[in-house]
């Protein structure tokens, strides 16, 4: 048996069973620790996301499917991301850029149709109520900003990075959004004497 | 007939959209016109409802799937190292085994950090052969002094303890750290 030899069994047998049990404590304590912070995220953040895939896509099992697919594409580039704009931000973009294509896989399917619309007229009306109602019925463009903006709070420097567009495009979709609700709803308002002039 | 505010305009205007003349010149307007204020009261009754319509929380089992995915996705540890080899393996370990606990702590909390294991592989053999250049060195010191003075009971125990130093480092090679 010569030094060499003793030197690679030595070597050997430590790499199997010191290194083994250290890496996969260490890995597994950076796991503990990445599903600690991922899980954090996911609380912090499911209603948002879930909220607002649920009104853009009209179908709550669609909107499901979809937050699974958000938090896995935030699970897997958290690492990367670089913080150049805040985590909600980052994770709205996800979320509509999932929703839009989703959307756009069902169009080419035309095989999903929306099973379960906002239940208008189940409950006593409130606007709240008649907005849900009249989302699915807007275009593409004013259902985002309207949900971003009025619903979610955001931005229209928020959104513009979100949907690549500029600031005044958002304020603009935004408006017509609105007039578009205003025309819709104004009557259910008037009848429902939800509105009293001040 | 009067002319009204545009739609657009009254919620460019309920945001303080607009620019400072045309939103003087709603104003104006709104104050002389019953039927534009009431579609600006519509609008801000809109928006305002907008903003405190509920959120929905997903069910339990959309977070079920999603930790069911992930785990299906999170690729093994083992074949990543794969192509560091068995020598560059043994390396860290000697060092984790033979420096004594700072590297192996020390590379524990920069694993956690994310530094990349090429990083580890090198500092680890790095530290270890200056490890071994000193049990060396200090032999070779001692064994020269043991010469010069082969009297000296000090530098016999100096020369004793870098041996022993050695001895207990290649007992461990050859015993795999057991």
């Amino acid at each position: 048996v010569t030094a060499g030899n003793l030197w690679q069994q030595g070597a050997s047998k430590l790499a199997e069973t010191k290194l083994n049990d250290t890496i996969d404590k260490t890995a597994t304590d950076t796991r503990v620790t990445e599903d600690a912070e991922f899980e954090q995220l996911y609380l912090k953040y499911r209603s948002k996301v879930f909220s607002t895939a649920y009104r853009m896509l009209s179908n709550r099992a669609d909107a499901e499917d979809v937050t699974q697919d958000v938090f896995i594409k935030v699970f897997k580039k958290l690492k990367s991301f670089r913080g150049d704009s805040a985590v909600s931000t980052w994770i709205y973009r996800i979320a509509v850029n999932a929703c839009l294509d989703f959307r756009r896989r069902r169009r080419l399917r035309q095989a999903v149709p929306l099973v379960d619309g906002m239940e208008v007229g189940s409950t006593p009306l409130s606007v709240q109520k008649l907005i849900e109602g009249t989302l699915p019925r807007m275009s593409e463009g004013y259902r985002q900003v309207f949900i971003l903006h009025d619903i979610q709070g955001m931005k229209h420097s928020e959104i513009a990075e979100i949907l690549g567009i500029t600031d005044g495009a958002s304020k603009s979709q935004l408006h017509r959004a609105r007039a578009f609700l205003r025309r819709e709803l104004a009557p259910y308002i008037e009848d429902l004497h939800l509105f009293r002039e001040g | 007939l009067p002319v009204h505010c545009l739609e657009e305009q009254l919620s460019s205007y309920l945001d303080g959209d607009l620019q400072p003349g045309e939103s003087g010149r709603v104003a104006e307007h709104l104050a002389e016109c019953p039927v534009c204020r009431r579609a600006l009261a519509h609008v801000r009754l809109i928006r305002d409802a907008g903003r405190s319509m509920e959120e929905f929380a997903p069910p339990d089992r959309t977070w079920q799937a999603i930790r069911e995915r992930m785990r299906r996705r999170r690729p093994s540890l083992w074949p990543r190292l794969a192509w560091i080899g068995v020598p560059a393996l043994a390396m860290v370990v000697l060092a984790v085994v033979l420096i004594g606990r700072s590297p192996a702590v020390s590379g524990r909390s920069r694993l956690a950090a994310s530094v990349s294991r090429e990083e580890l592989v090198q500092e680890a053999v790095k530290d270890y052969e200056q490890y071994v250049r000193g049990i060396d060195s200090a032999v070779v010191e001692c064994a020269a002094a043991m010469d010069e003075n082969p009297g000296n009971v000090r530098v016999r125990e100096s020369y004793r303890g870098a041996s022993a130093d050695r001895s207990a480092a290649l007992d461990q090679l050859v015993s795999g750290g057991d």
